[in-house]
């Protein structure tokens, strides 16, 4: 295709190209002025062709070789040196230099978060020895006078049950439950019909009788009065006696 | 020593590349000493020959042959590849160029339009290279860029195509325009009309 251009160009004026040579040329040259316009650019393009450019390849190449051996030298057991450190990047640039400031800014992170926890854990572990060193004779004392106190009531009640030897008095092995408990017991004791009549209307036969101890007197050991300072013959209701007013409300008629 | 050299000119680009990229030093001169002159030559006539900053080029161009020789396909012709190359580093320059252009015209004062006595005076002072290259540069770069290397660098359609990124057709439409404007702003120099 060039060469028919060159062809078609190479005649001297557009009355000569024939009619195909024409159509050939339309798309660049329609009519005789913009024919010989292009014919003279292409001539003209000639003596430009020829117009030599002379590289200063001198300074060009030495760099380019210095570059070339700074890449390329230390390709055999320094490949990764050379990659981590280029020596033609500047000094920010280079990935050896970026890599290490990454690292101790994560390990500064890392140790600094890991110091502020170490704080706190030491200043908690410190704060619990310390209440425990307070605490820690204290509860032993106290464990104990609380085991010397249940040894003492276990042995007190025992003797009770074993003085006493009351089916009644069965009720005090559990005195080393807590108040509450007993109470609660006691209150169920009190609220079955049988032991409360019996109470009421035994007492007097079950007072003048030592050898069978009263209700009162067993409510008494319960609730640990005698143990308070031997009050034994003193009563929390006060007993009936011959005092049979006290019984009037006490009677319900229908 | 001079075996070797023979060897080195013997072969082709793409098998140079190869060598390049293993960090052969004597394929690297090779390259350079077939290309510098000719890219030089590209890069004078693409950005008005200015000389200080095409010889920059053609050391960032072989710069980058040296940094990245795994950016070339081995099994695409090295020639269309380095010029593709070159094209795209003279848009980026004319992008420069432009940027450059509309921020000192904003602090130039506006000048005065020359006479046509001062026209026809150039004309007639000025070779036809200087105007050529003129015009050339007046030309938007796809235009230029495709001109450059059909006269130039004495590509084929196909090669140019290749280059550019662009079908033939295109190239051809292109050629043409670019031909046809040179042609028309270029005519002064025609002696039928000087006459």
């Amino acid at each position: 295709m060039e060469e028919k251009y060159i062809q078609i160009f190479s005649k001297s004026s557009f009355q000569e190209l024939t009619n195909d040579e024409k159509s050939f040329i339309s798309e660049l040259c329609s009519n005789e002025e913009e024919f010989e316009n292009v014919k003279h650019l292409y001539s003209g393009m000639e003596t430009l062709s020829n117009e030599p450019f002379r590289l200063n390849s001198d300074s060009v190449k030495s760099q380019l070789d210095q570059e070339f051996k700074e890449i390329h030298a230390n390709e055999g057991g320094f490949r990764l040196f050379s990659f981590l450190f280029p020596p033609i990047k500047p000094l920010y640039a280079k990935p050896g230099l970026q890599i290490a400031f990454l690292l101790v800014f994560v390990f500064t992170l890392y140790y600094s978060l890991n110091n502020m926890t170490i704080d706190n854990e030491t200043k908690q572990l410190y704060s619990q020895n310390q209440v425990e060193e307070n605490e820690g004779p204290e509860k032993p004392k106290e464990v104990s006078e609380n085991k010397a106190e249940i040894e003492m009531e276990t042995t007190s009640d025992e003797l009770v049950v074993e003085s006493n030897s009351s089916p009644v008095l069965v009720e005090n092995d559990r005195r080393v439950l807590p108040t509450e408990i007993i109470s609660s017991d006691l209150m169920a004791a009190e609220m079955s019909e049988d032991v409360e009549e019996d109470s009421f209307f035994d007492e007097g036969i079950l007072l003048e009788s030592s050898s069978v101890p009263s209700p009162t007197a067993t409510a008494m050991a319960i609730s640990g009065l005698d143990r308070a300072g031997g009050i034994e013959d003193k009563f929390i209701i006060e007993p009936i006696g011959e005092d049979l007013e006290l019984l009037e409300d006490l009677f319900v008629t229908f | 020593m001079k075996i070797f050299q023979k060897q080195v000119k013997q072969l082709s680009d793409e098998e140079l590349m190869k060598m390049l990229s293993k960090g052969n030093q004597k394929a690297f001169d090779e390259i350079y000493v077939r290309y510098s002159e000719i890219l030089f030559g590209y890069f004078m006539k693409m950005l008005a020959r200015d000389k200080e900053k095409c010889e920059d080029m053609v050391h960032d161009l072989f710069a980058k042959i040296i940094r990245k020789p795994d950016y070339f396909d081995v099994n695409r012709s090295f020639r269309t590849w380095v010029f593709s190359v070159a094209c795209n580093m003279c848009k980026n320059e004319y992008k420069r160029m432009s940027v450059r252009k509309h921020v000192s015209n904003d602090f130039e004062p506006t000048k005065s339009i020359q006479s046509d006595s001062d026209t026809l005076k150039k004309v007639h002072e000025s070779t036809f290279s200087d105007s050529f290259y003129e015009a050339l540069n007046s030309l938007d770069e796809k235009h230029k860029s495709v001109f450059a290397l059909r006269h130039f660098e004495g590509f084929s359609m196909k090669e140019i195509a290749e280059t550019l990124q662009i079908n033939e057709g295109t190239v051809k439409s292109r050629l043409f325009y670019a031909t046809k404007t040179l042609a028309s702003e270029l005519k002064e120099f025609n002696p039928i009309y000087n006459q």
